[in-house]
């Protein structure tokens, strides 16, 4: 029998007590007067002899009734008939996390982690619980707890060495905060699933990591890590401190200075402080003899900004566009080489066309198209060329503009966006409308009353009534909504200004009557006249939208074509008319690649790309561009429609993608990726993917960056273990005691012992005093 | 004297029975039994019997007369007062000597009786108080006879009755029915009642103590010198009851102090040995320190027969007659 409170046994000494009382005479009642205390001393209670010990049953009784307290509270219960739980109850429960990020791929590093993990598998006893996990960017359950618990014992490590040498090192960055969250989670299932008053093994996390700076610990921070899981660190380390790394720095397409930069940063720890940098163009061998190279000089711990040569610009035959055919740079000279290549989509220049339908100079400043063809600079990824449209000949907008419909002949260049500053015969009409309803945009603007017909015949309204006002003060844009595509690249507060644009003469346009055909057609911004009128309206046809302008952009009407709002608009109406998500942006490993959005799922696609603007934590990708792709999603895949797409990995592997396919999942490599459309018309869409650039920061964390997070570490101390140990022992003690309860038992026979005492106590107070009792009375007081 | 210094040595709490006749004394010399004495009502009729018994034992005494005639004579020297030359000796020797006679004058006596709650225990029937009153109104009936001038003080921590020393008609009965006046005294106080009784008594005289003595003792040194030192002659008595001395308890009680009431558990078979050194040690220090002053200590268990009492008073005024003419204290004067 083994006690949980032992320490209340020695409350058993306590029946000394009644065994002294027994033997103490009965306190004199009497007084005794006396003339003065000074020369007397108190006189401790004399006892009786031993012999003369009283009411022996009474006695007994008590003395019963104490040590029956006394063992109830020291909480008896036996132990040993469970020896068998009791390995199950304090068999250690360990997930093992395995790192399989792009660090891991370092010399040395992945042999040594592979190795801890066997061992780790070959140290679980019977009774002990393991779970292997694997973890880059995303954590992966190899062998579950319940996986472990059904297979039988002596399969069990096999069953964990077999999902541990399946592994391999990914591409991918490190999300550490989130596999020791998931790894705890588990564990703390693991102790709810077997009740949390129960007595259970230690539970702990051994990271099999390079534990490198890089890794993400966002996640546990604000975790509440519970103090009895443990993270043992099995830190895996290269022995070369030095790293290299290399990201593309950002293009500024409004740059003057065209030439590629490239960021090189050097590990705090490297050794090296000089490094080659080879700049490969598109399918050059890496054996190429004579390749392009610079040299950069970084210090360890310190980053550098550096331009592409003039041997790698010279290459360029982009008409302008920098870069070249440059797609990779490799950083040579640093000790591990799985970050050396910074990879680069050789930018393809779109080509767009805008139809202005309007008979106007297109070098007088007073009129519209002035400005319209001055909006669409060409830069690196987008070539539009505006074409004017006079007088009542064939529209032509489906594919390439036809020549001999406007001045000039474009090839290649589909036109993108119409631009209605005029009235349209019927069946320009007809062709706009067919145009619009493919997923374009068209922009009325509402020049005169005549145009408003046009537009009423556009919309498929009967009559769309104007009224021309000239407000005696400018009016302003008021109610501008910022939300959409239009007014969204304006929407920070440094940008929203739009009091500077003044509007001396627009259209009152009925936008009830508009509304009530079209209830999905709403007003983008408002004049700040009398009755709100409409300033710009967007009303959705098919899949496309018509745009109408109550004013113009002529000097004349309105100010707007001066302001800095009307590039912007003019860019993101023509970017959304044009539909496709068509960007250079640099990928990382893992990354969803945004192909297209198609209608009706414009709002899944923001959600996507809202998520990914959470993540970007790194400034190659900024906000300006995510505001692009975000409008582009919204807007239609009217080029890709449903076609079939074929992305082509750098390793020549081919993932077809299905006609719903928005994303691309599989980028697990670095590298270019080629996306083909399946009638393979237009020539292939090529990005590229890198490795996260923190997963090059490969110094070692300190393990005090876990304590800081609230982790409790496994120090390897033996006291702290010992008293880990000791709390399991406690804890089982406790649960084999409540199991037995023999203390109930216990206190049970102790109030009966009582009852039975008072009883006897009762009768024996009732019984004549014995004549020798308490002579006390003997003793005179003697005053008189 | 050697009958005082024999009973001082005895034991403190061993009080013979039948106390020790007095020297010289006959064997029929008969001493009152104190208890039978005190079933008496009447202090002054007790006082009588026990003076008057002490009287005629008196007379079988050797030291009859203790009113002091002629002394010595002593050569004339230069500065005596020429008026107490004896002229008729020089007539005889034609030498001159100066008669000296002892003062022959009456006696001034204050008697300071303790009164303190102390002195209400008592276990013999009767208490030292009872015990105290007796002895102060047999001593001031003593006096009177000799016509000796009689005071009294009764005090706890401090004097509350206060007759002064007179000898006069009616005085006596004033003492003694002040003295059967019950007294709530207090606690025992010696310093205080001490310090005042030597700045209210100018005149020499004698001071006679009747107390139990029950308190700290480190002031009563002081004092009693002060008094001393101020010409006054002191006797101490001091009272005592048997159970003080004994401790003779049998039973484990309670034991409640009359004065403060605070009570102790105190079993006496285990106490006694303890108690009677503390109590012995206590009355040795009193007596250390009254024979340091010169001052006549005489304990008196209150089952001591009282005409002993007035023995050892008698003995004690005779023995200082000597030592203050051996001190050349007392005023010495030559009578005409």
């Amino acid at each position: 029998m083994s006690f949980l409170a032992p320490l209340f046994l020695a409350a058993a000494a306590a029946v000394s007590l009644p065994i002294l009382f027994h033997l103490i005479r009965r306190t004199p009642r009497g007084r005794q007067i006396f003339s003065s205390l000074m020369f007397l001393q108190p006189s401790p209670p004399r006892l009786t002899k031993k012999k003369r010990l009283e009411n022996w049953p009474l006695l007994l009784l008590r003395v019963l009734a104490l040590v029956l307290l006394a063992l109830a509270f020291a909480r008896p219960f036996l132990r040993g008939a469970s020896e068998a739980d009791r390995d199950a109850l304090l068999g250690r429960s360990t997930v093992v996390l395995i790192d399989t990020s792009a660090s891991m791929r370092r010399a040395g590093v992945w042999e040594d982690a592979m190795q801890q993990a066997n061992e780790l598998i070959d140290e679980a006893g019977p009774g002990d619980r393991l779970a292997v996990f694997a973890f880059d960017r995303d954590v992966r359950e190899l062998v579950t707890f319940e996986q472990w618990s059904q297979a039988p014992p002596d399969d069990r490590a096999a069953l964990a060495r077999e999902a541990v040498d399946d592994l391999s090192p990914s591409w991918r960055a490190t999300d550490l905060g989130a596999a020791l969250v998931r790894a705890s989670d588990t564990l703390e299932e693991l102790a709810v699933a077997r009740g949390r008053d129960k007595a259970m093994g230690p539970r702990r996390v051994v990271l099999i990591s390079d534990a490198q700076h890089g890794a993400t610990t966002d996640a546990l921070r604000g975790y509440d890590w519970r103090k009895d899981v443990t993270l043992e660190l099995a830190t895996v380390a290269s022995e070369r401190a030095g790293n290299a790394s290399a990201q593309w720095v950002r293009h500024d397409d409004s740059a003057e200075d065209k030439a590629l930069r490239l960021r090189v940063t050097n590990a705090p720890g490297s050794a090296t402080e000089q490094f080659e940098l080879r700049w490969r163009r598109a399918g050059e061998a890496d054996d190429e003899p004579d390749p392009i190279t610079s040299t950069v000089y970084v210090p360890p711990g310190e980053s550098r900004v550096v331009k592409a040569p003039p041997a790698a610009m010279r290459d360029s035959t982009s008409g302008g566009a920098s870069g070249g055919k440059i797609v990779r740079v490799e950083v040579a000279g640093d000790d591990h080489d799985f970050d050396n290549d910074a990879w680069r989509a050789a930018p393809q220049a779109r080509r767009a066309t805008v139809v202005y339908i309007g008979g106007e100079d297109a070098n007088d400043p007073t009129q519209g198209l002035f400005f319209l063809q001055r909006a669409y600079p060409t830069t690196e990824r987008l070539n539009v060329r505006v074409e004017a449209v006079r007088g009542e000949v064939a529209l032509t907008l489906d594919g390439p503009f036809a020549p001999g419909s406007g001045p000039g002949g474009a090839q290649n260049s589909p036109v993108e966006m119409v631009v209605v500053t005029e009235p349209m015969n019927e069946a320009q009409v007809k062709t706009l409308r067919a145009f619009v309803e493919k997923g374009h945009t068209a922009l009325v603007v509402l020049s005169d009353d005549a145009v408003a017909t046009t537009a009423a015949q556009l919309l498929g309204l009967e009559d769309l009534s104007t009224e021309p006002v000239a407000p005696p003060q400018d009016a302003l844009l008021v109610g501008i909504d910022f939300d959409h595509p239009v007014f969204a690249p304006l929407a920070e507060a440094q940008f929203s200004d739009f009091s500077k644009v003044r509007f001396a003469r627009y259209h009152r346009v009925d936008m009830e009557s508009i509304e009530a055909k079209m209830p999905k057609s709403r007003a983008l911004a408002r004049f700040d006249t009398a009755g709100d009128d409409p300033a710009l309206i967007e009303a959705p046809l098919g899949r496309g939208h018509v745009v109408i302008l109550t004013s113009t952009w002529r000097q004349r009407d309105s100010q707007l074509a001066l302001s800095t709002k009307f590039v912007p608009m003019m860019l993101a109406l023509l970017e959304r008319s044009m539909g496709v998500v068509e960007t250079t942006d640099t990928y990382h490993v893992g990354d969803r690649v945004p192909l297209v959005a198609r209608a009706g799922e414009g709002e899944a696609a923001r959600d996507d790309a809202k998520t990914k603007k959470d993540d970007a934590t790194e400034g190659t990708v900024d906000g300006k561009d995510r505001r692009d792709e975000e409008s582009t999603d919204q807007s239609n895949g009217s080029r890709v429609d449903e076609a079939r797409l074929t992305v082509t990995a750098p390793d020549g592997r081919t993932f077809k993608l299905g006609p719903g396919a928005t994303h691309f999942d599989q980028a697990d490599m670095p590298g270019v990726y080629a996306v083909n459309s399946e009638d393979a018309t237009d020539p292939p869409w090529r990005f590229a993917v890198n490795l996260d650039p923190r997963e090059s920061d490969v110094t070692p964390v300190s393990a005090d960056l876990f304590e800081s997070l609230g982790v409790t570490l496994d120090r390897d101390d033996p006291e702290a273990a010992a008293a880990e140990a000791k709390r399991q022992a406690d804890l089982l003690a406790v649960e084999l005691e409540q199991q037995h309860k023999i203390w109930r038992w216990l206190i049970v026979a102790a109030l009966a012992v009582l009852g039975v005492e008072t009883w006897l106590a009762g009768r024996y107070s009732r019984l004549p005093a014995a004549p020798s009792a308490a002579p006390d009375a003997a003793v005179s007081t003697g005053t008189t | 004297m050697s009958t005082d210094s024999a009973q001082h040595d005895a034991p403190a709490y061993d009080v013979p029975a039948a106390p020790d006749p007095l020297p010289g004394a006959g064997a029929n010399f008969d001493l009152i039994d104190p208890a039978t004495l005190m079933r008496i009502k009447g202090l002054e009729v007790r006082a009588r019997a026990i003076v008057e018994g002490f009287m005629t034992g008196l007379h079988r005494s050797p030291y009859h007369g203790f009113s002091v005639e002629f002394t010595e004579y002593r050569q004339y020297t230069d500065g005596d007062d020429l008026r107490y030359l004896d002229w008729r000796l020089y007539a005889r020797s034609d030498r001159y000597y100066i008669k000296r006679f002892e003062d022959e004058t009456n006696l001034r006596c204050h008697v300071l009786l303790d009164a303190s709650k102390s002195m209400t225990f008592g276990s013999t029937g009767y208490t030292k108080a009872e015990y105290g009153a007796t002895l102060a109104a047999t001593l001031a009936y003593f006096l009177s006879t000799q016509r000796d001038a009689v005071g009294l003080m009764r005090f706890d921590d401090q004097i509350r009755d206060y007759l002064p020393a007179r000898f006069r008609p009616g005085h006596l009965r004033r003492i003694m029915v002040a003295l059967e006046r019950p007294l709530e005294g207090k606690v025992t106080d010696l310093a205080g009642p001490l310090q005042r009784v030597a700045e209210m008594v100018t005149k020499r005289g004698l001071l006679v103590l009747v107390s139990d003595l029950l308190a700290p003792i480190e002031k009563l040194e002081e004092h009693l010198g002060y008094i001393r030192g101020r010409g006054q002659e002191v006797i101490v008595f001091h009272v005592l009851d048997p159970a003080e001395l004994s401790f003779d308890f049998d039973q484990p009680a309670l034991f409640e102090d009359v004065e403060s009431g605070k009570t102790l558990y105190v079993d006496p078979d285990i106490i006694r040995k303890q108690y009677v050194d503390q109590f012995t040690d206590h009355i040795a220090q009193v007596e250390a320190t009254c024979e340091k002053l010169g001052i006549d200590y005489e304990r008196c268990p209150t089952d001591r027969p009282l005409e002993l009492a007035l023995f050892d008073f008698l003995s004690a005024r005779l023995s200082k007659g000597v030592k203050s003419s051996r001190t050349g204290s007392r005023k010495a004067r030559v009578q005409a």
